[in-house]
C-alpha cells in the first residue's frame, strides 16, 4: 500500500500562489462575500503564509510557505471528532466524509496547523462561474469542515484509468493539482515508501523539515530550505 | 464498435435523467444551466484541448479539460518549452472569462447615455460610414488607436491597420512594447533576449522576473538554474516583492533615482578602466562626452547622497557587474513608471554599453522577420501625444480602444473622464464595459480568449517559439474576432490596398504557411533535441520534416505550438547614439527629501503579482487571494515599516485614512518590516468603478499627475501622502530616509564583520 505524501522546495519556490488558485478551482471551494472575508471566514484549503522575517533590513527576508493539511501519520482532528467523519485511510490520506459531518468544528480545534475551514454560508459567487466547477469534486453543503484531501478525487480517476488500461498505476499518473500547476517545480508528490520515487529521494535531502515536529503528529508534507525556518 | 457522445447519450440518457429527477446528481453537484440537460443526462465525457494564455508576453501553452464540450478548467502543456507543464494564477482562471456575468453578449450602441443591443452589421456599418466620413475630410491625422495585445501578429494587423487607412495614431499598450521603447529610441532595436546560460551576474531595476515580466514562468525556472549555479542576482526597486524576496540582494531605492544609481555604479566601470572600450569604439557614438559627464558628476559619494545608497555599497555593486564576464543591467516595462522613467532606463543601457550588452542577445535571421516587418519600427505615438491631443478641444474625431482600459491607469482619470466625453465617436472592442469602454459609443466585444484562432510568438527563451491559442469552443455569444473587423474594414475602407487575406484566421493560416514553408523547427510535443542532434543540424543533416500543409497544420494544433530549438543567436550589437541631451541635467535629479513636510510619508504604488495592468478584478478568485496574504480581502491596505509606524503612533492592522493633495481614502495599516522606512507601500488593481469587483480604492487617482513623458506610462512612486490624525513623534521623512541609510550602514557592518 503506497504511502502519498509531499515535499515542497522552498529554494525554489517564489510564492507566486499558482498552487493556492489551482487548490480553490480543482477543489470547488467557496467564494465568500465580502462581509463574511472582513469576519475572517474566507475558505482557503491552502494559503500561503508568512511565518517570519529573517535578517535585518535591508537584508531582511520573509519566510513564507504554502502551507495545507500535512496529512500527519498521527492526525489529531481524527481523535476528537464525534462522528467518524475524519479518518485516515490506508494509504495515509487523512480524508473526511462530508455528509457524516455534523460541524462541531472539534476538528478544528485540535488541527495545530489551523488548516481546516468551516463552511459558513452557502456559495456567494456569481451562478455563471458555478459553469467552471469541476464536476470531480462535489460541493459542500454550510455547516461542514472541510481541507485539502491531496486531489483524492484524481487518485480514484487514476486507479480507474489505469485498471481500465491493464497496467499498474505510475507515480505520474496520479499527482496533486498543486503539484500539476507549481511554475518552479517546487512541488513533489508521490508513493512516501516507494523508494524509487521522487519523493521518497527528495526527502533524504538534508535541508528537509516538517512543520511543528515538537507535536509528533508525523506530517507527511515535507520542507526543504537551506535556511532554518 | 466505437461509441461516439450521441450514441453515448442515447444510451445511458434515460437512467440517469431518472436519477437526476430523483435529485440525486444534483445534490452532489453543482451543474451548469445551459449544459443541465447534457450533463444530467449523464455521458460526462471528459476531453482537453490546446490552446493559449494571452493574459502575459509570456504565450504559455494551455490544456483545457472539458466536459461535454465545456471548459470547466486550465492547467498548463507540459510538452511547451515554455512553460512545461506550470501555469500562474492568471492562466488558471482563464475559464472564467468564458462564462463571466459581465461579459458583452453582442454589439451595443449608447442611446441616450445607455447601452442598447444592435445587430453586428448596424455596428459594423456604423464605424465604416464614420471611417470613411474622417477620411473623406481628411481628417485622419484625429484618430487614434489604442490596443493592448500581446500578440506580435495581432500587433502587426493593427499596424497594417493603421498603414493601410491612413489612420497613423497608433498605441500600442502593451507590456512587451513597453519594455523595449528604451532600447528603440536609444539604440533603434531592441534585444530579442537575456541569456541567462551566459550571464553571471545581473543587476535588475525593478523588473518582477517572476511576477510582471516578459515571461514569467519561464524566468522563474531559469532563474533557478541561474542561481543553482551560483550566480547572483540584485535588484534595485523600492518594494521586496516575493518574487525579489528570493533574490539574493535587495537595494531599496526610490525608482526616480535609478538613473542615478545606473550611473554610479557605471562610474566605478569606468574610473576602473574595465569597460569594453572596442565595442564602444564602434557602437557608442559620443561615448567621451557620455564618460567625462559621468566622471565628473557620479562620483559614488555624490550619488551616495542622492540616492541614500552608501558609496561603499556603490561601488561593491561596480566591481561585481566589472568582475562579471558577461554582466545584465536588467529592466523592463516596470522602470518607466515615474517621471523620469525613459531617461532612467537609457542610463541602464548605458551602463550595458559599458561591457558590451554581452548577456543580450538576438535571434539570427528569423524567417519570421518577413512576416513581422513592422517589429522594428520605433515607437512614436504614446500616451502622450493622445493626452495632448485631448487636452484641445475638439482635436479627436474618433477613438478605437481594443484592450486597454487606459483610465483606470491614469492618475488625472477625471480629467481625462471630461476628455474622453467630448470625442465624437467612440469605439471599443472590449469584452466587457470597463472605465474605458463605458465612454464608447459603440462596443462590438471580442471574443473570449478560449473562443479565439491565434498564433503567440515568443523569443524570450533565445529560440522562436510560437503557441498556438486555437478555439476550445464556438463563439457562445454575438462577439466578433476584432482582427475580422480590422480586416473587413481595411478591405472596404481601402479597396486599392488589396488586403490578401480573407479574415483573421486567413491571416493567421497564412502565417503558419511561412512557418510551415521555413522548414525549420519541430512541434512543442517533439523531443528536445540533443547537442548531437544540434550539432548534426549545424552541418546540414534534416531529419523528418513536415508532409504537406495540412498534417503540419494538424500537428500544430495536436502539439499546442512549434518551436526551433536550432535557431542561431547573435549578439545584441546596437549603435548607441546618446546624444548630450539624453544624459546631460535631466539624468541628475534634484534631492528634495528635506524639503519634505513634517508628518508626510512617500506614497509607493507597486503591482502585485501577474497584475500587469490592474484588470485582475474581473476574477473573484483572484480579487479574493488579493490581499491574502496580509489577511486582508476586498478592501485596500497601505504596508508601512513598524518602525515608522510606532514613530507616528498606529497600531498595526489600525483602520486608517490617507490623505493626499487630491483628497482622502481609507486603508488597512499593514506592519511590514521589508517596507523602506518612510514609505507607504499600497497595491494597485482595486478601486474599479464598473468593472468587475468595485471594491477598494485605485491609489493612483490620488497620486500626483506625473507621467514619463516620452511614453505617457503614470508615475507610481512620487507622490507624497499623510496618514490622518497620526503626528510623527521625533522625526520627519528626512530623518526616516537617514534611519534607513543608518540602519543600512549598520549592516553593511555587521555583515562586514561577520
Amino acid at each position: 500500500m503506497p504511502r502519498y505524501g509531499m515535499v515542497i522546495d522552498l529554494n525554489k519556490c517564489n510564492q507566486c500562489e499558482a498552487c493556492v488558485t489551482a487548490c480553490k478551482l480543482e477543489n470547488n471551494v467557496q467564494i465568500v462575500s465580502k462581509e463574511n472575508a472582513e469576519m475572517g471566514r474566507v475558505m482557503q484549503w491552502m494559503k500561503m503564509l508568512t511565518t517570519n522575517h529573517e535578517g535585518n533590513y535591508p537584508e531582511i527576508r520573509p519566510v513564507s510557505l504554502p502551507v495545507f493539511c500535512v496529512q500527519c501519520d498521527d492526525p489529531p482532528c481524527i481523535k476528537v471528532c464525534p462522528v467518524r467523519a475524519t479518518y485516515k485511510r490506508d494509504d495515509g490520506i487523512v480524508a473526511q466524509i462530508y455528509p457524516q459531518c455534523i460541524g462541531c468544528r472539534y476538528c478544528m480545534a485540535n488541527c495545530p496547523y489551523t488548516v481546516k475551514v468551516f463552511n459558513w454560508y452557502k456559495d456567494e459567487q456569481p451562478v455563471e462561474y458555478e459553469k467552471c466547477y469541476n464536476t470531480d469534486v462535489s460541493v459542500r453543503p454550510k455547516g461542514i469542515v472541510e481541507k485539502c484531501t491531496f486531489c483524492i478525487h484524481r487518485l480514484q480517476k487514476a486507479k480507474e484509468k489505469s485498471k481500465a488500461e491493464h497496467r499498474k498505476m505510475q507515480e505520474e499518473d496520479y499527482v496533486t493539482a498543486c503539484t500539476e500547476v507549481c511554475p518552479a517545480h517546487a512541488i513533489h508528490f508521490g508513493d512516501l515508501d516507494d523508494p524509487n520515487s521522487h519523493v521518497s529521494k527528495l526527502m533524504n535531502d538534508y535541508r528537509k523539515f516538517t512543520l511543528q515536529e515538537e507535536l509528533g503528529t508525523e506530517p507527511k508534507v515535507y520542507y526543504l530550505s537551506e535556511k532554518s525556518q | 464498435m466505437e461509441i461516439n457522445r450521441r450514441d453515448f447519450v442515447k444510451l445511458f440518457g434515460g437512467s440517469l435523467f431518472g436519477l437526476a429527477i430523483g435529485g440525486g446528481a444534483g445534490a452532489m453537484l453543482k451543474l451548469p444551466k445551459k449544459a443541465e440537460p447534457i450533463l444530467y443526462s449523464g455521458p460526462r465525457i471528459e476531453s482537453w484541448k490546446l490552446t493559449a494564455c494571452t493574459k502575459c508576453p509570456g504565450s504559455c501553452s494551455l490544456r483545457i479539460r472539458l466536459i461535454d464540450d465545456l471548459p470547466i478548467q486550465a492547467f498548463g502543456n507540459p510538452n511547451s518549452p515554455i512553460n512545461e507543464g506550470g501555469i500562474c494564477p492568471l492562466g488558471l482562471v482563464s475559464v472564467a472569462d468564458l462564462y463571466h456575468p459581465a461579459r458583452l453578449t453582442n454589439p451595443v450602441k449608447k442611446i441616450n447615455g445607455e447601452f442598447k443591443p444592435v445587430s453586428y452589421k448596424e455596428a459594423y456599418n456604423i464605424i465604416s460610414d464614420n471611417l470613411k466620413n474622417i477620411i473623406s475630410n481628411k481628417r485622419q491625422d484625429d484618430v487614434f488607436i489604442v490596443a493592448q495585445t500581446e500578440s506580435k501578429f495581432r500587433v502587426e494587423l493593427f499596424r497594417k491597420f493603421s498603414d493601410t487607412t491612413g489612420f497613423k495614431n497608433l498605441i500600442i499598450d502593451n507590456f512587451r512594447d513597453g519594455s523595449s521603447f528604451p532600447f528603440f529610441k536609444a539604440a533603434g532595436n531592441a534585444p530579442d533576449f537575456i541569456d541567462f546560460d551566459k550571464c553571471d551576474y545581473i543587476l535588475n531595476f525593478d523588473a518582477q522576473f517572476t511576477e510582471i515580466s516578459q515571461n514569467p514562468i519561464y524566468f522563474t525556472r531559469k532563474i533557478n538554474e541561474y542561481r543553482s549555479k551560483g550566480f547572483k542576482i540584485t535588484t534595485v526597486q523600492p518594494k521586496l516583492t516575493p518574487g525579489v524576496a528570493k533574490l539574493d540582494e535587495w537595494i531599496p531605492l526610490q525608482p526616480v533615482l535609478f538613473g542615478n544609481f545606473a550611473l554610479g555604479v557605471a562610474y566605478v566601470l569606468l574610473k576602473d578602466d574595465q569597460y569594453d572600450k572596442s565595442f564602444l569604439e564602434e557602437n557608442f557614438s559620443g561615448f567621451t562626452d557620455f564618460k567625462n559627464h559621468v566622471l565628473e558628476n557620479y562620483v559614488p559619494d555624490k550619488v551616495a547622497k542622492l540616492t541614500g545608497i552608501p558609496a561603499e555599497k556603490i561601488i561593491e555593486i561596480g566591481r561585481k557587474f566589472e568582475k562579471a564576464s558577461s554582466p545584465a543591467a536588467y529592466f523592463d516595462e516596470s522602470v518607466l513608471y515615474n517621471s523620469n522613467g525613459t531617461q532612467n532606463a537609457f542610463a541602464i543601457i548605458a551602463l550595458n554599453a559599458l561591457k558590451g550588452f554581452r548577456s543580450f542577445g538576438k535571434i539570427k535571421n528569423s524567417f519570421l522577420s518577413s512576416v513581422l516587418q513592422n517589429e522594428s519600427r520605433e515607437i512614436n505615438i504614446t500616451f502622450t501625444n493622445l493626452m495632448a491631443r485631448l487636452s484641445k478641444s475638439n482635436a479627436l474625431q474618433a477613438l478605437l480602444i481594443s484592450g486597454s482600459n487606459f483610465v483606470f491607469n491614469s492618475p488625472d482619470s477625471e480629467a481625462l473622464k471630461k476628455q474622453l466625453s467630448s470625442i465624437p465617436f467612440i469605439v471599443s472592442f472590449s469584452s466587457f464595459v470597463d472605465e474605458t469602454s463605458s465612454f464608447a459609443h459603440l462596443i462590438i466585444p471580442d471574443h473570449c480568449n478560449l473562443e479565439k484562432l491565434d498564433l503567440l510568438l515568443n523569443n524570450s527563451m533565445g529560440v522562436p517559439a510560437v503557441t498556438l491559442q486555437q478555439p476550445v469552443v464556438e463563439p457562445f455569444f454575438k462577439t466578433s474576432d476584432t482582427g475580422d473587423v480590422l480586416i473587413s474594414l481595411m478591405k472596404e475602407i481601402k479597396p486599392e490596398a488589396k488586403v490578401q487575406y480573407e479574415n483573421y484566421s486567413d491571416y493567421i493560416t497564412q502565417i503558419a504557411k511561412k512557418i510551415y514553408s521555413g522548414r525549420e523547427g519541430i512541434f512543442m510535443d517533439q523531443n528536445k533535441p540533443t547537442v548531437i542532434e544540434k550539432g548534426l543540424r549545424k552541418i546540414g543533416w534534416q531529419t523528418e520534416q513536415f508532409g504537406s500543409f495540412d498534417d503540419f497544420w494538424d500537428s500544430l494544433t495536436d502539439s499546442g505550438g512549434w518551436w526551433d530549438p536550432f535557431a542561431e543567436k547573435e549578439p545584441y550589437n546596437p549603435k548607441i547614439d546618446f546624444k548630450p541631451a539624453f544624459y546631460k541635467e535631466s539624468f541628475t535629479t534634484k534631492n528634495s527629501l528635506n524639503s519634505i513636510p513634517k508628518n508626510k510619508l512617500h506614497l509607493n504604488i507597486f503591482k502585485r503579482n501577474l497584475d500587469y495592468k490592474g484588470n485582475m478584478s474581473i476574477y473573484p478568485v483572484l480579487v479574493e487571494q488579493f490581499g491574502s496574504n496580509w489577511s486582508v480581502f476586498y478592501q485596500l491596505w497601505a504596508e508601512i515599516n513598524p518602525v515608522t509606524a510606532r514613530s507616528l503612533s498606529l497600531r498595526d492592522r489600525s483602520k486608517v485614512i490617507l490623505k493626499t493633495n487630491k483628497g482622502k481614502f481609507p486603508a488597512v495599516l499593514i506592519y511590514n518590516p521589508t517596507v523602506v522606512p518612510g514609505n507607504l507601500d499600497i497595491p494597485f488593481g482595486l478601486g474599479h468603478t464598473i468593472l468587475g469587483d468595485t471594491c477598494g480604492v485605485n491609489p493612483l487617482i490620488f497620486s500626483e499627475n506625473k507621467i514619463d513623458k516620452p511614453t505617457g506610462k503614470p508615475s507610481f512612486s512620487e507622490s507624497l501622502i499623510e496618514i490622518e490624525g497620526s503626528s510623527l513623534k521625533n522625526s520627519s521623512l528626512a530623518e526616516q530616509v537617514k534611519l534607513n541609510q543608518k540602519q543600512f550602514a549598520e549592516n553593511q557592518v555587521r555583515r562586514d564583520y561577520a
